[in-house]
């Protein structure tokens, strides 16, 4: 991955080479690294894109999978949140400030935070108490986890289409008269919003910087980071619970022999090809994930209840899990956002011939009976995600599950069994092993992308 | 290798970000109070070593009459 500079930013990437805690958090992999290109290579490229002499060519780590606030849970917005106080922080006492306080300059390198707007270090005046990108630190972190831990907005339904998060008037919107009295809600969205007419009328001298000792402004400032990592910190120890939850705890869909079959088999696989870059479709727990992770495979998981994303998410962070949870639907997956369309990529973008491998368990009825896709869809999707394999559960109409959320409709696949299923999936794939688990009618297929 | 930058007169316009209006006010509201908090931070750290001092003096004079 290359990025060009241009001479307005110099001095930004100047201030980004120069720190102290850039250099800390790069070597604990939090801070993307930036190698300078000066050789023959970099001129050619420059010719090559048309940019003028005096820009300057860095070269960063090729994250495996980038990936945006609306498909976190609200675990990785938070700990998206914490890292950019720890640079707020640590640029302090340099005399440094980053100009602006977004998600969208960080992506994941499986559980861990990872800062990679390196133009968004510049220096600080020493006087100015302000911290500018406060307010925008406010409206794409701690609203949208306010707006998550009191009225269950997800940031899938924030940041699709709003890349500025929530203004203090959105949440006070949504708040009851006694809610907006209490904190967060005083501090965060009550107050800035009725001093928000107060300011329009101040005008643009509201703007001007402020000038005052050098110790006191960064006494300011750093109280007020001190006071944003409480808040992220007291908002985002939740621990939600939704109606996927405890589903497999509730409804079981397997016994204890046909879980241990499944398991067997899906180890197996692993044991013997070791893809590794996995997709896990429907991750639901990400008990898969985690096995795929054991055998060293860099997994993506999907599943489309944010609150079992981010239970997977505090796993995969706790135990350094080489695992990136991610609330997606398959069925809806996130679309291109940005400027035409093109800031942001669609999912399918960039998931699209990525993965060595892909999971669908448990997942195909659903996609078939709730979203309706058909079966021949469905295995072109699939086709489409892996380089290699797919690994697929079956689930016959007369399965239980299939039949309660079939919900009398029955009818709709009559038609759907397991020769039929072979027949569809060998258009695209070949099939390698098959297994149909005791006393059920689930079977699971290790298939092979036909060339 | 991907490749992005692309040069634009308007390149200084991406450096923005909207420092809100009401949010501002209310910052610049509390800096004022976390300033007080500064300067009284500094008068009891001045005192204190006075205070100090001041204690180790009775103590060295009470030793004496005794």
């Amino acid at each position: 991955m290359v990025r060009a500079v241009f001479p307005p930013g110099l001095p930004n990437l100047q201030a980004f080479q120069a720190s102290a805690t850039v250099r800390r958090l790069a070597d604990l992999g939090h801070v993307i690294p930036a190698e300078v290109l000066e050789d023959t290579a970099a001129r050619e490229l420059k010719r090559e894109l048309s940019l003028p002499d005096d820009a300057l060519l860095l070269r960063h780590e090729r994250l495996e999978f980038p990936s945006y606030p609306y498909e976190w849970p609200p675990e990785m917005l938070a700990a998206a949140a914490e890292l950019t106080l720890d640079l707020a922080e640590g640029l302090l006492d340099e005399g440094l400030g980053l100009k602006d306080a977004t998600p969208f300059n960080i992506l994941f390198r499986g559980s861990d935070a990872v800062f990679v707007d390196v133009l968004s270090v510049e220096p600080r005046a020493p006087g100015d108490p302000v911290w500018r990108a406060y307010a925008q630190f406010v409206r794409t972190f701690l609203l949208p986890l306010i707006a998550y831990k009191h009225f269950r907005l997800a940031p899938d339904q924030v940041f699709t289409g709003r890349r500025e998060g929530l203004s203090p008037e959105d949440v006070y919107r949504m708040s009851s008269p006694l809610r907006r009295l209490l904190p967060p809600l005083l501090g965060y969205a009550t107050i800035p919003t009725w001093l928000s007419a107060r300011s329009e009328a101040r005008g643009p001298q509201l703007y001007q910087p402020r000038h005052e000792a050098p110790d006191k402004a960064r006494f300011v400032l750093a109280s007020r980071i001190r006071s944003l990592r409480k808040a992220v910190r007291s908002i985002g120890g939740f621990s939600p619970s939704s109606h996927w939850t405890g589903y497999a705890e509730t409804h079981p869909s397997y016994t204890r022999e046909q879980e241990s079959a499944k398991k067997d088999f899906v180890r197996r696989w692993l044991a013997e090809d070791r893809p590794h870059s996995l997709l896990d479709v429907g991750c639901n727990t990400g008990a898969y994930s985690v096995e795929a992770a054991a055998a060293g495979a860099r997994v993506v998981a999907l599943d489309a209840d944010a609150a079992l994303v981010g239970r997977l998410y505090r796993r995969a962070a706790a135990q350094n899990l080489t695992i990136l949870p991610l609330v997606v639907n398959i069925a809806q997956p996130s679309p291109a956002t940005g400027w035409r369309n093109q800031e942001c990529p669609s999912f399918l973008e960039r998931a699209c011939g990525q993965f060595d491998a892909v999971l669908m368990l448990a997942v195909l009825h659903h996609l078939m009976v709730t979203e309706r896709v058909p079966l021949d869809s469905v295995l072109d999707l699939a086709a489409d995600l892996t380089r290699d394999w797919l690994l697929i559960e079956f689930i016959s109409p007369q399965d239980p599950m299939f039949r309660r959320i079939v919900r009398g409709r029955e009818e709709l696949h009559a038609d759907l069994d397991r020769s039929g299923f072979e027949q569809a999936v060998q258009r695209r794939f070949r099939i390698v092993r098959s297994l149909t688990l005791p006393a059920s009618e689930r079977t699971l297929f290790l298939l092979r992308r036909a060339a | 290798m991907t490749a992005f930058g692309v040069p634009n007169p308007g390149l200084l316009a991406l450096f923005y970000a909207d420092p809100g209006s009401g949010a501002l006010l209310w910052q610049l509201i509390g800096s004022f109070f976390i300033g007080l908090l500064f300067y009284f931070r500094r008068f009891a750290a001045w005192i204190s070593p006075r205070g100090g001092h001041k204690r180790s003096q009775d103590a060295l004079s009470n030793e004496k009459s005794r």
